[in-house]
């Protein structure tokens, strides 16, 4: 069994797969003609996935890596947001306690 | 003539019944022993969780599996049991000279090795063929099978269909046309009526597979879509048209053993059989329902609830005509003078337990709401295994020690027999047992590997391995000892006069013996076994 045989999408075993497909063409298929072939073909199919894989993995942990940092920007944006909302309150609040005194 | 080629004239050319026959039980004994290896390399790579054997080879995996159930369904069961049996015994028991077609009975037989060889090549052709003993697609299909493996099984299996469809004909034919006079169809025994019905299967369901196939074949290599949603097929329909033959297939394997045990229960009880007619009619009845049932192994594709619902219900009517079956095989051995302790009474009692058994998991299983649940899981490995490893294999072996004297004219050595059916007994049920609970716990079927919850029933079922290749071993030895300590049959075996045996029945029936005329004629028959037709008196 193999995953479907694309050489656009499996581009480093092109030339593997096109040799297979033209092994097909001879009746020694039916006695093992194509045998070598196809496992180097599985070999590299194997490889192909395990290289997506860790691709995908290396892809997946970046752009984990690239939302953390957005995160850790936003949440510091966002307490500095909190402080200067918090101090313009605090300074309203004194203002008006200020204000409150003069009045008594 | 040299002994060259009266040797190759008997043997290859034979146009005899009983030499074809025996031609049938060598090449089911070889592939039987070929599939029974396979199945401990599946037992052996799943002794343990991880990769054991098979250096974490899915693929291969996948090959073992599919070759464990072509040759044990399609190179084993068959050949051994309606091949052998069926050509050796039918027309002895109608009185028949022969078959009809006695050259078509050699091109039969000598269709099956070279299926045989296709389906050893094709394991051998790029990585084999992973699809299965169903090869559904789309993993059979050229996208995902792209070598020719999947192609030389499927003309493997053309090839065995094309023998068992030639061999049904000839003795439906047999049985038709060359009974002895005044025996009627309704007055044949049971064993010719299992095969003539097994032989009616087999012609109704044989032409659908092979259409399956070849449109699949079509699919595979002239670029049609049958089965390509792509190209407006659907997959589905593959599923329907293997089951339409799949399904009454499971019949055919256990029909002949319900002829087999309807013939040593009364023959070592000392008994006429219990309902004779009720056994008939229930063989046909469950041959009827049996090909109208195929889509209890489609409950998950998504089928309406209505179709579940009618293939529940209708599933479940078998349980009826089989029960009629089993009660009354029981019946007859109610009162009996019993040998409980001869061979084929042993395996006839053991396919009895082990038969209800693998029914029972059978109405389970045929309730869509649980089926759901339980398929492809190794509860239906578990339920199929009681059926067909105890079912049809106790048949088989059954049948092999109940006729072998009368076959070979040799007698086997009863106690290492009984000690070969005490191994197997106990061997099978420790492999099947556990996967029953295996199965209830969610474990998939036709996966190399499992969680750890899994280990315990595993290893105990991967050692009931080991013990019921012990016992094929046995059984080859005890082949081995009666073909060559001159053990001489010279009378019935099995007629030995008991005291108890005061039934006026049996006594008066100077046959003795079940309700057929092969045990009046020579152990081994002769090559010509009657001289003059016989008549059937009443």
């Amino acid at each position: 069994m193999h995953p479907h045989l694309d050489v656009n999408n499996q581009k480093q075993c092109a030339d593997l797969i096109r040799a297979l497909e033209e092994c097909h063409k001879s009746f020694g298929k039916f006695f093992g003609e194509c045998n070598t072939i196809k496992y180097e073909l599985k070999a590299c199919l194997t490889k192909d996935r395990n290289d997506k894989a860790r691709l995908n993995r290396e892809n997946a942990r970046m752009r984990k890596k690239v939302i953390e940092e957005n995160r850790k920007k936003e949440e510091i944006e966002e307490r500095i947001l909190t402080d200067r909302i918090l101090q313009q309150e605090r300074k309203k609040s004194h203002a008006n306690e200020g204000a409150g005194d003069n009045n008594n | 003539m040299n002994s060259w080629w009266t040797y190759v004239n008997r043997w290859i050319f034979s146009t005899n019944a009983k030499d074809i026959a025996i031609l049938y039980l060598l090449f089911g004994l070889v592939s039987g022993i070929i599939g029974s290896v396979f199945s401990f390399i599946i037992r052996m790579e799943l002794s343990a969780p991880g990769s054991q054997f098979l250096s974490g080879n899915g693929q291969l995996y996948n090959v073992a599996i599919s070759a464990h159930g072509i040759l044990m369904i399609f190179f084993f069961i068959i050949p051994a049991l309606f091949g052998a049996f069926g050509n050796y015994l039918v027309p002895l028991m109608i009185g028949a000279p022969d078959v009809a077609y006695p050259r078509v009975n050699n091109f039969t037989f000598w269709l099956l090795p070279p299926a045989l060889m296709l389906l050893l090549i094709s394991a051998l052709t790029e990585e084999g063929p992973g699809g299965g003993w169903t090869v559904y697609p789309p993993l059979s299909s050229i996208t995902s099978h792209s070598g020719p493996a999947i192609d030389l099984a499927i003309l493997s299996l053309q090839l065995t269909g094309i023998s068992s469809t030639l061999g049904s004909v000839n003795l439906i034919a047999t049985m038709i046309n060359m009974r002895a006079p005044g025996l009627s169809l309704y007055q044949m025994p049971l064993f010719a009526w299992a095969i003539m019905i097994t032989s009616i299967l087999l012609l109704l369901t044989l032409p659908v597979l092979a259409g399956g196939l070849f449109m699949l074949f079509s699919d595979r290599n002239l670029n049609t879509s049958f089965y390509a949603p792509e190209g407006g097929g659907d997959p589905v329909l593959y599923q329907h048209l293997f089951w339409f033959f799949g399904h009454p297939e499971v019949y055919i394997l256990i029909m002949p053993a319900f002829g087999v045990v309807s013939h040593i229960i009364p023959s070592l009880a000392h008994k006429p059989i219990f309902g004779k007619e009720g056994m008939l009619w229930a063989m046909l009845s469950i041959a009827l329902l049996g090909l109208m049932v195929w889509s209890h192994h489609l409950f998950t594709v998504g089928l309406d609830v209505d179709t579940r619902a009618y293939f529940s219900a209708a599933t479940m009517v078998i349980a009826i005509p089989t029960g009629i079956k089993i009660f009354s095989w029981l019946a007859t051995l109610t009162g009996g003078a019993i040998q409980w302790s001869r061979v084929p009474m042993l395996y006839a009692i053991g396919f009895l337990i082990l038969f209800t058994i693998g029914g029972l998991t059978g109405v389970i299983l045929s309730n869509s709401v649980l089926d759901i649940a339980f398929h492809d899981t190794y509860f239906v490995v578990a339920h199929f295994h009681y059926v067909l490893s105890m079912g049809a294999l106790f048949g088989l072996c059954g049948a092999y020690y109940y006729w072998s004297p009368k076959m070979f004219g040799l007698m086997y050595n009863e106690t290492l027999a009984s000690i070969q059916f005490w191994i197997l007994f106990i061997g099978v049920n420790i492999v099947f047992g556990p996967q029953h609970f295996l199965g209830l716990n969610g474990m998939p079927r036709r996966i190399p590997d499992y969680p750890d919850a899994f280990v315990g029933w595993n290893f105990v079922s991967s050692i009931g391995s080991v013990i019921s290749i012990l016992s094929l071993f046995l059984f080859m030895y005890v082949m081995y000892d009666q073909f060559t300590s001159n053990r001489v049959v010279k009378t019935n075996p099995y007629l030995i006069p008991s005291y108890f045996d005061d039934n006026v029945i049996f006594v008066n029936e100077k046959l003795g013996v079940a309700q057929s005329i092969e045990w009046l004629l020579h152990s081994p028959v002769h090559e010509h076994a009657f001289n003059t037709l016989p008549t059937k008196s009443i």
